[in-house]
């Protein structure tokens, strides 16, 4: 991994707002992402987890560019992407795509795939005299196993295929950067594994970096190198994948991990009761001190009042939790 | 129900109803000197200048403007010039007469269209079904004048079960209100089955079917309120266009109401009564879209209490 | 529960020749509360009759949770609706659905809507969308109440809320009052079962319960289930994609491929020792939260057509093991060792 990341968030936040009624001045206010800092690595999976309403896709859209941050600065190498202009705007655009979980909103329906890559590739004007656009189209849809589907609709192509239909469509503009948003979340499980399998092939093949938006644990812990766990809107603990696995230290972490429904022996017992009750408060009005208090089983008096900050747990690890014993020193911010 | 919302809904109602009676006050000065259209061309100039003085048009067009608004706010439309009686009297004389049509054509209506609707909707691509789309079809591509004189042919002249023109009894009613009526069953019966059809298709009637529920009380208690927004947005606009819409029927038979009264008021070029009538359209179809904005936060929750996002 | 429980499931002509001698053994013999026998459900399409369901043979006792594994297009869900005659009017169903001893394929529609909701209650996928909108949700439950029971609204109203109680609904009696929209999918489904559960179903049928709801939400669920089978000793017929879901709540598990069941056993003896090669598929390649090395495992190809019939084994084009009879002779369920029950010519590998 090269010293330098390719992507840096830092101290970003966005609030989204909302009229109450006509008459009513006063707007409800969501903090969507709050105060949210992190780096990505060439070759790098980060996966950002958590319930919906976490602000994790919200964060993935700050990430790329598609929404401004109401403060904060995300750099893609090295260069403040609100300061972009003309050509190298256009250049970070090509390299930073995204992938959803239903790829046929994002497919024109009455054109052809490869017609749809091809375009993206002469738009892009990344055709030249050795290679014609349709040469790269081609290569594209070859890399993920769909070579000779140049000429289908999306209609006529499985959920699993059209994501590899979005896959290839970021390949072929030369991506360094996708940020996937529950991929594979709408997939059979047989071909959830396909596609996952592509998306790590494809990492290790052109060295491209991905954000990896998921609220399954189980894809996350094969895909990612890293993980951060947000909770309304925050991190509240990120570390790499191993680490959160085996050695969960913010209770919330560990709620997540006991909920997921694994087949493998260790969830399966064990978890027959959740260890979180509840659900995910308003977060117009989050509460006050840490934001997992109400639902927290080792809530204590300091977790109501003051808001413990990231601190470092070692080895790039690092969690929000007053309980772990290392934030005395963090206090509110 | 939001009393702010339906503060809000008033105020927009009033502000079309300004609206229009300031459109109809710049539609008659375009349409050329009012003097020049009421007085014979012989006129003497100094007789022009003289009513020009006594009806205020010498004044500048602001101050017309002002004193007409302040006229309308105090009801004062003018008079009818035939007969030297206020306007307004002149028309809402008529206004019974023209309700009554306007309600028994909307109970034909709502009677035969809803049931339809809802018939055709249940037993999609049967019998039934094919038979209310060829109704509604029908209904709307024979013009209401045609049908009127159909059925008078028919009940008046061939069989003489009932009285061609006037409105001295019931039996002068039935006619006329089913001409209005099934005009606008059509109407409902298509709007009723496509939102009915819309409503079946989601997942909460399977529920209801799933809880056993009895079928008159999935239809009554679960699709009709659910369908009941677009069907109330037709019925609106229909009761809105009663006025207006009466003007052929009660052409057709005869019958004493406003829609006569315009016919004749713009033959004789009645301004003043002519422009009472468009005000008293305007306000029955703000009336009833203040009416159905007001249905629609009591029939489905959802509204009036949603936020609307903003982003920033 | 023992295996011999288990293996009296009178499931289809085969077993139950084997199935005698063991309920000799066992002490009390077994009655299926639902027994469906050879179900096959065709439905018309636009390219032609869709074979969605095949002679499937199945059987819930009371008390007892069933999970139904398969991924979509397996004709899980079709399968509960067939139980419950909710498919639309021009599907063909042949075969029985054995409910108490009464066939529900042809008792009256007055019957049917008599079990509805009263004997077997259904929970759906999506929450939100399940409930009607313009209705109070108080008004919802009440209204089966006042259907089967007979209540008054006010007495129906209060056993509604004494239901919103026991799935553990927050301050139930004003829940009763709210309307959809003002709640949460995880609140929605709480209610949504409480609502099935108002009526005291002997059989509970759980279609993609917690797809749409998080994972924190969906382990309450889940365990919300657990506790009112275990308190009110109802049967559940649990449907979902998800093998992790289903691992976790089910005694037994049956899983379908292509419009069949393919496999069916106690759920430890099918996670330990699965027979069908698509079983096997399916679990490998369900990741699990241990770590692994390398690629995750995945089955080649796509489903086959569900339009007419297959001449062979469906999954025969997928299987690693097909050999030329597999193309030619479909499997039938037949009985292993272990007393499960499987689809496939040759269920331990090539020794066969």
């Amino acid at each position: 991994m090269n010293d330098l990341p390719l992507l840096t968030a830092t101290k970003l936040s966005r609030s989204f707002f909302f009229n109450r009624g006509l008459f009513n001045s006063k707007q409800r206010i969501v903090k969507a992402v709050d105060d949210v800092t992190f780096a990505l690595g060439r070759s790098e999976t980060l996966a950002l987890v958590g319930e919906s309403g976490s602000g994790k896709s919200t964060t993935g859209r700050l990430a790329l560019g598609m929404m401004k941050p109401t403060s904060g600065v995300v750099r893609y190498e090295s260069q403040d992407l609100s300061k972009l202009h003309g050509t190298a705007w256009r250049r970070s655009r090509r390299n930073m795509q995204m992938i959803f979980q239903d790829s046929s909103s994002a497919l024109d329906p009455r054109m052809t795939v490869g017609a749809q890559i091809e375009e993206v590739i002469s738009v892009h004007g990344l055709a030249d005299k050795k290679h014609s656009s349709r040469d790269l189209m081609m290569d594209a849809l070859d890399r993920v196993g769909l070579g000779g589907a140049d000429l289908r609709y999306p209609r006529e192509l499985s959920g699993g295929q059209r994501q590899r239909i979005a896959i290839a469509r970021a390949l072929a503009m030369q991506a360094k950067l996708i940020v996937c948003d529950e991929p594979v979340s709408a997939l059979d499980v047989s071909v959830q594994a396909q596609i996952v399998n592509l998306l790590v092939e494809m990492q290790e093949k052109f060295g491209l970096s991905y954000l990896f938006i998921s609220h399954d644990l189980r894809v996350v812990r094969h895909i990612s190198h890293r993980v951060a766990v947000m909770y309304l809107g925050r991190i509240v603990e990120m570390a790499r994948t191993f680490e959160i696995f085996e050695n969960p230290l913010h209770p919330y972490t560990r709620a997540l991990l006991a909920a997921v429904p694994a087949i493998d022996s260790r969830n399966r017992h064990s978890s027959r009761t959740p260890l979180i009750e509840g659900e995910l408060p308003d977060p117009a009005s989050p509460p006050s001190g840490c934001r997992f208090q109400t639902r927290c089983p080792l809530v204590h008096d300091i977790c109501r009042q003051v808001e413990p900050a990231l601190a470092d747990a070692g080895g790039d690890h690092t969690v929000a939790c007053h309980m772990t014993g290392l934030s005395e020193n963090g206090g509110s911010q | 129900m939001n009393v702010r919302f339906l503060i809000a809904r008033t105020l927009r109602a009033l502000l079309t109803l300004i609206l229009v009676v300031t459109f109809v006050f710049v539609m008659l000065r375009l349409a050329g000197d009012p003097i020049k259209m009421l007085l014979p061309e012989e006129t003497p100039a100094n007789v022009i200048e003289q009513y020009r003085a006594r009806w205020g048009l010498d004044a500048p067009i602001y101050v017309q403007y002002v004193s007409y608004i302040s006229s309308v706010l105090r009801g004062d439309f003018g008079t009818s010039f035939r007969d030297g009686r206020p306007a307004l009297e002149v028309v809402t004389e008529r206004i019974p007469a023209t309700a009554t049509l306007g309600f028994a054509g909307l109970i034909v209506a709502l009677l035969v269209g809803l049931p339809a609707g809802i018939a055709a909707a249940m037993k999609r691509n049967s019998a039934i079904d094919r038979a209310v789309i060829s109704f509604a079809v029908l209904g709307h591509s024979i013009p209401t004048f045609f049908f009127g004189i159909l059925l008078i042919l028919l009940f008046s002249m061939s069989l003489r079960w009932l009285p061609s023109s006037g409105s001295a009894t019931w039996a002068h009613l039935l006619m006329p209100a089913c001409t209005i009526g099934l005009w606008n069953a059509a109407t409902i019966a298509r709007f009723t089955r496509a939102s009915m059809l819309d409503v079946l298709s989601k997942p909460f009637m399977r529920t209801a079917v799933a809880n056993g529920l009895p079928l008159s009380w999935r239809i009554l208690g679960y699709a009709l309120p659910n369908a009941a927004i677009p069907i109330v947005t037709i019925i609106g606009l229909i009761v809105g266009q009663l006025l207006s819409g009466a003007v052929i029927v009660e052409t057709v038979f005869a019958w004493p109401g406003i829609g006569r009264l315009t016919v004749t008021a713009v033959a004789a070029r009645e301004v003043a009564v002519v422009q009472t009538i468009v005000f008293l359209a305007a306000l029955t179809m703000v009336a009833a879209n203040l009416l159905v904005d007001l249905l629609y936060g009591w029939l489905d929750p959802r509204i009036g209490s949603s936020t609307e996002g903003k982003s920033r | 529960m023992s295996t011999i429980k288990t293996t009296t499931f009178v499931v289809g002509q085969v077993l139950r020749e084997i199935a005698v001698p063991l309920r000799v053994v066992g002490s009390v013999p077994e009655k299926a509360l639902l027994r469906l026998d050879a179900l096959s459900v065709r439905l018309p399409s636009r390219h032609g009759e869709v074979h969605a369901v095949r002679h499937v043979s199945l059987s819930v006792n009371a008390g007892e949770c069933l999970g139904v594994v398969g991924e979509s297009g397996c004709g899980k869900s079709t399968v509960c609706s067939a139980i419950l005659s909710l498919l639309p009017d021009n599907a063909r169903i042949d075969g029985r659905i054995l409910f108490g001893g009464k066939d529900l394929r042809t008792i009256s529609s007055k019957g049917i809507s008599g079990i509805r909701g009263r004997e077997i209650a259904m929970v759906f996928q999506d929450p939100m969308n399940s409930l009607n909108p313009v209705r109070r949700v108080g008004a919802q439950i009440a209204d089966k109440i006042m259907v089967h029971k007979g209540l008054s609204r006010g007495a129906a109203l209060a056993e509604a809320a004494r239901f919103l109680d026991l799935v553990k609904v927050p301050a139930a009696r004003e829940r009763l009052n709210d309307y959809p929209h003002q709640l949460s999918g995880g609140l929605c489904q709480r209610i949504m079962i409480g609502m099935a559960l108002s009526c005291e179903p002997k059989l509970l049928i759980a279609d993609e319960p917690t797809t749409a709801l998080d994972v924190t939400i969906q382990a309450q669920i889940l365990s919300l289930l657990g506790e009112l089978r275990r308190e009110l000793g109802m049967a559940i017929i649990l449907v979902s994609h998800d093998l992790g879901v289903i691992a976790q709540t089910s005694d037994r598990i049956a899983v379908m491929y292509a419009g069949e069941v393919v496999e069916e056993a106690r759920t430890e003896v099918l996670l330990k020792d699965p027979k069908h090669p698509y079983t096997q598929g399916l679990i490998e390649a369900s990741p699990g939260i241990e770590p692994t090395v390398g690629p995750l495992v995945t089955i080649p190809g796509s489903v086959v057509s569900l339009l007419g019939a297959p001449s062979g084994c469906a999954f025969a084009p997928r299987c690693r093991r097909a050999n030329d009879k597999c193309g030619r002779m479909p499997p039938h369920l037949e009985p292993t060792s272990m007393g499960a029950m499987v689809a496939c010519h040759f269920p331990n590998g090539w020794t066969q």
